[in-house]
């Protein structure tokens, strides 16, 4: 029993002594308790009441500050104030005089406040609004499985993800919410757009679902199971049936038929079981969108921040090479997309040159009406080439860009992404980041 | 987000820089020709082949659901020759008199924008150890990687031994069968279970270990929990009973033992007198003068069954399982058959009568007048019948009748249950024992005692393995 929960500026509604249900605090004890620790430690040195020596691993000066001794022969906790790396010695933050030579004793927490983003867990944990509340898990971790694992099932059953951040654990609920930027500006590289749009795999979506929970130790089986398709739900499961149509769109939309079971080792409480089945259904019932995006370095900061994994953004940028320019012809203004839709009297095959485009600075290109009147096709090479029917001798230069809009990345600018991955490419003169950004629900 | 601790300028202005822990020093370098100086430290670019900084990639996987991160990874390759001052480098093992290992030290990548002065203006976007450093007579390839420690951290850490004390796992006097056995880490609740009235389980309860042969004492719990009882689950009949002690004046003793290290269970241990249980049984096979069948398994305090007027339903208990015993206990203080309706009405009656079919006949009647929203119907055989005389063998020879005497309105049945308010743990486990009689249970080499049978003197019943049959009911870890 630690008080690491109500630590420093932490304000969560959660206090020691009670009894740890959420996930997200389950994984940050998992952390804490049973990963940040040195076990099998004994007092070889009793210097003072407050002062003891024992074989740490590290002698780095103020190692184990914060963390917690456990004397287990004298069954009391003790905070480690200051530890003197040089002699392997702890002061405690109090005298215990109790304590002597040879008692059995463990740390826990060993840089667990340096190393743990807690405000992130306390977003997800906290009693008022954090995203996960109200789940509760249970489960007594009976066999022996790498920690990884062990958490990595926990992220799974809560739709949370872990992660580090320069050696910093961080929580993050994969919940759509605020978006802290929205993406504009994506890297040109020979007049691309550096972006690419793709979808989760259809393999990976349902249209019938089961999930069993409350696992029995004795018994060996689940004791209790949700369940929904197109044509039924689980009885007095508040607001699952309206989860048929999903299924409905799932089968009709992607002629999909497949059925997605799942046993819950760690949820046995009805409640959090229909909430994550609900959370399963809308996020495996359709294929959502993927964004490769690359931008600058200096593109992805904003209000002084680097966009990084685990951020919400949104994304506002035309889909592939269309464009839209104004033009200007002898004072006439003219909006038009890859196909000019200039309409213009007169003869066919004409051609025009394009003197500027701004935003692909230096690009001459050569436009040619195929049938009178219905507009201009742009040829695939570039060309100098002069314009003969188009006015007498007239050059038509393109020199604003305006509001691209005609397929927005983002579905009615307003879809969420989360970023999921990241590279910073380092580059002389040319550095640039690619992010990977996933459509939530 | 990450916070940017420096000015941004343009993306052709910016500088990454990396710093790599030595024994007492750092290397320091960047991907400038020209270097830079932070905070005093010379961050040599000429130390660094041009362009061979990797890409610092991260990656998670959410595209199915929740998960862990991917550990980063970074790698720069660096002149390797003695012109250059590389601090005392020399990653080349068979070198070991001069070496300075690389492996496990620390990386750090970050970036700055020209004009920068201090490492206080470094953005970091890396932090890790060095994996490897290949070399090559003019280059040294150093990798490094994110360090994955949950993938290199076994848990539940603690096992059944009985080797070295260490306070938690130490148990000289464990069986065998239980030495290397995992001590488990326990979160959440574990303890609704079942409820007097017969609610079944709604929450899983803890597996524990068997630690001390000889007094049944279990471990649940590498850590302290908020411990309160256990409970046996008896798979014959596929129920839990609720285990609990008394010391030889009656009084209730607690099992638990907890402190900052463990929680344990301790079933028999010192100072117990009597180990007993409290079951729930459900219907679960019908008696010859059931009208109907389909009561069975839906009166189980869940879901209502209706019994039209005139029909009868009827059950035997059919508990025939060595597990427990409910035969001649003074501890043994009741068993009952609870009856609960729902939504009565004026003029609604139950009868209830028990069958007797080793005599043939009936040997009681009820009639209740049903006028209270979930009404309990109780016959307490405890008291009908002398506690010292009860045989658990006429318990399960009875058959039990429930018939709606009311004319032309339904009852509505929420749940039938025979509890028994305590009954003696023979054995945690299925373990024979004999009637000792006041003679020597053996007379040479053949046993003389009824098996069967209450035997007044526990004796030492060999536990095969570690079964989750017998479970603890407990809440987890706490802040």
């Amino acid at each position: 029993m630690a008080n690491w929960i109500d630590l420093g500026t932490r304000t969560n509604g959660r206090n020691a002594g009670q009894v740890i249900h959420c996930p997200g605090y389950i994984i940050e004890s998992l952390l804490r308790d049973e990963c940040f620790v040195e076990r099998d430690l004994e007092i070889i040195t009793k210097v003072s009441y407050q002062n003891y020596e024992m074989a740490f691993a590290s002698s780095d000066e103020g190692y184990y500050n914060a963390s917690y001794v456990v004397n287990i022969t004298r069954n009391e906790i003790a905070l480690v104030n200051y530890y003197f790396g040089a002699n392997l010695q702890v002061s405690l933050d109090g005298a215990y005089a109790s304590w002597s030579v040879g008692d059995k004793c463990f740390v826990f927490n060993i840089q667990g406040n340096k190393k743990i983003d807690a405000a992130s867990f306390d977003v997800v944990g906290k009693t008022i609004d954090g995203s996960r509340k109200d789940w509760k898990f249970s489960k007594s971790i009976n066999s022996k499985t790498d920690a990884y694992s062990l958490i990595n099932e926990i992220c799974y059953e809560s739709f949370l993800m872990l992660h580090s951040v320069n050696g910093v654990y961080k929580l993050v609920a994969l919940d759509a919410g605020p978006a802290v930027a929205t993406l504009t500006k994506p890297l040109i590289t020979m007049g691309d757009p550096q972006i690419k749009v793709d979808l989760t795999p259809l393999s990976e979506v349902y249209s019938s679902f089961r999930l069993k929970y409350n696992y029995n130790y004795a018994k060996g089986e689940y004791l209790q199971e949700y369940f929904c398709d197109k044509n039924s739900s689980t009885t007095g499961a508040t607001g699952l049936s309206a989860y048929k149509t999903k299924c409905l769109n799932a089968e009709t939309n992607y002629r999909v038929k497949r059925k997605f079971e799942y046993s819950a080792n760690w949820i046995y409480d009805s409640a959090t079981a229909l909430a994550f089945i609900k959370k399963l259904m809308d996020w495996l019932t359709i294929q959502r969108t993927i964004i490769n995006w690359s931008s600058s370095i200096s593109d992805s900061i904003f209000n002084g921040s680097m966009l990084d994994i685990g951020d919400l953004v949104k994304v506002d940028y035309p889909l592939g090479k269309v464009l839209t320019y104004t033009l200007v012809d002898g004072g006439i203004t003219y909006a038009v997309g890859n196909i000019i839709t200039l309409i213009q009297t007169g003869g066919s095959n004409c051609t025009f040159r394009v003197d500027s485009v701004d935003g692909a600075t230096g690009k001459i290109l050569t436009m040619t009406m195929l049938t009178g009147g219905q507009g201009y096709m742009p040829e695939a090479s570039l060309t100098t080439s002069v314009s003969p029917d188009i006015g007498s001798g007239a050059l038509i230069t393109v020199n604003t860009v305006t509001s691209p809009t005609i397929i927005p990345l983002s579905k009615n600018n307003s879809a969420i992404f989360m970023i999921y991955a990241k590279q910073i490419n380092i580059r002389n003169g040319q550095p640039s980041i690619d992010y990977a950004l996933l459509e939530m629900v | 987000m990450i916070t940017v601790n420096d000015t941004v300028l343009d993306d052709n202005q910016l500088i990454f820089v990396a710093k790599i822990s030595l024994t007492s020093s750092y290397l320091y370098l960047c991907n400038r020709p020209n270097g830079i100086t932070l905070s005093s430290h010379d961050y040599s670019g000429q130390l660094v082949i041009k362009d061979s900084m990797t890409p610092v990639v991260k990656n998670t996987n959410i595209i199915y659901g929740g998960g862990i991160g991917n550990v980063a990874s970074f790698s720069v390759q660096i002149n390797n020759y003695t012109g250059y001052p590389t601090a005392g480098i020399n990653p080349l093992k068979y070198y070991p008199e001069t070496a300075i290992y690389l492996s496990g030290r620390e990386v750090e990548v970050g970036f700055v924008w020209e004009g920068a002065t201090t490492e206080a203006e470094i953005t970091t976007i890396f932090k890790g150890f060095i994996e490897q450093s290949p070399t090559t007579p003019g280059i040294m390839d150093i990798v490094a990687i994110e360090i994955s420690e949950l993938e290199l951290i076994q848990l539940p850490y603690y096992s059944v031994q009985k080797d070295f004390d260490n306070g938690i796992s130490y148990f000289p006097n464990a069986p065998k069968e239980s030495i290397g056995m995992t001590i488990p880490i326990l979160y959440g609740d574990a303890f609704n279970g079942v409820s007097a009235t017969g609610t079944p389980d709604v929450s899983p309860y803890a597996p524990g270990v068997l630690v001390e042969q000889n007094n049944y004492k279990y471990i649940i719990a590498s850590h302290y929990t908020d411990a309160s009882t256990a409970e046996q689950y008896i798979r014959d009949y596929d129920i839990s009973a609720i285990i609990a002690a008394y010391d030889s004046g009656g009084s209730s003793v607690s099992l638990s033992q907890r402190d900052k290290g463990s929680s344990r269970f301790n079933i028999f241990h010192y100072g117990v007198g009597d180990i007993d249980g409290s079951l729930n049984y459900y219907p679960k096979k019908t008696g010859t003068h059931s009208e109907v069948t389909d009561f069975i398994f839906s009166t189980d305090g869940l879901t209502d069954y209706t019994l039209i007027p005139s029909k009868t339903i009827s059950f035997i208990a059919d508990l025939t399982s060595d597990s427990i015993d409910l035969g001649g206990f003074s501890s043994m203080t009741s068993i009952m058959l609870k009856v609960t309706v729902s939504s009565p009405t004026t003029g609604q009656q139950i009868r209830i009568r028990t069958y007797d079919h080793s005599t043939e006949g009936f040997i009681d009647e009820h009639i209740f007048n049903l006028v209270i929203e979930g009404q309990t119907l109780t016959i307490d055989y405890g008291a009908l019948f002398t506690l010292t005389n009860w045989d658990w063998k006429k318990l399960i020879s009875l058959e039990y009748e429930i018939k709606n005497i009311a004319a032309t309105q339904n009852v509505s049945i929420n749940d039938i249950v025979i509890w028994v308010q305590r009954y003696r743990v023979q054995g945690l486990y299925k373990a024979k024992y004999y009637e000792q009689r006041g003679f020597p249970l053996y007379f040479l080499g053949i046993p003389i005692a009824e098996e069967g049978r209450y035997i007044k003197h526990y004796r030492d019943v060999a536990v095969d393995k570690f079964d989750y049959n017998l479970q603890f009911a407990l809440t987890g870890r706490q802040f």
